[in-house]
């Protein structure tokens, strides 16, 4: 949603979650932990299919090591607060695009985000014909399922008034 | 994808690991020490591992044809 600028670096990881209310509370109370770590927004989406999963975006002010930002505590907190014992696979990048080419189509909004340390193939947006087979190979291996959800809420980190 | 938050392990390296002969999570950890802290992302190692084989064994079936 908003706040994500080109070029933020971008967290973004879809998991299950117990309790997902206690888990939005948690993070609000930690909202120190995780302005220490340099994050300046956290949004949820909440899967249409199952109510327990979520897909969470997390920007993040800078870049200085994503190493860093991702074994810090409050990560690992986060999930061991979701009831998640395994850890998911976690995407790491940066938005390199927006596209509006399928407004037409209904599709609100694409945003394009390039991985920091995989070059992402991204063929199928200028021959969306491809999207198909590219599809076909999510939930394989690291890469999740395809994830459809609603947003449901946006956290600003470290703007306390 | 990060698999490993310890190590920073990617699932690029670990499937590089992998396609060059690792087949347990142990020998994965051996391999790039993804793995070998915490634990919690060995399902995930797991998931690559059956996912590398899976695609091998398509592959070769499609050759056999």
């Amino acid at each position: 949603m908003s706040g994500y600028d080109l070029h933020s670096l971008i967290l973004a990881c879809d998991f299950g979650v117990d309790d997902v209310d206690q888990m939005w509370k948690w993070l609000k109370k930690h909202e120190d932990g995780l302005a220490s770590i340099g994050a300046h927004h956290v949004v949820r989406y909440t899967s249409i299919w199952e109510p327990r999963r979520v897909l969470a975006t997390m920007g993040n002010r800078h870049a200085r090591s994503i190493r860093d930002v991702l074994r810090s505590p409050a990560i690992f907190e986060w999930f061991s607060i979701s009831g998640a014992d395994d850890i998911p696979p976690i995407f790491g990048g940066e938005v390199v695009e927006k596209l509006e080419r399928f407004k037409g189509g209904g599709v609100r909004k694409i945003w394009v985000y390039q991985a920091l340390d995989e070059v992402a193939a991204r063929q199928w947006i200028d021959h969306p014909d491809a999207a198909a087979e590219w599809m076909s190979t999510a939930g394989l291996g690291a890469y999740p399922t395809q994830f459809v959800g609603r947003y449901a809420h946006l956290m600003t980190v470290g703007e306390k008034v | 994808m990060f698999v490993c938050l310890c190590t920073g392990a990617t699932s690029h390296a670990v499937s590089e690991v992998v396609a060059n002969g690792a087949k347990t999570s142990k020998q994965i950890a051996e391999a790039c020490g993804a793995g070998a802290d915490c634990g919690r992302c060995r399902r995930t190692l797991r998931a690559i591992i059956e996912s590398h084989f899976q695609v091998n064994s398509c592959a070769s079936e499609s050759l056999a044809r």
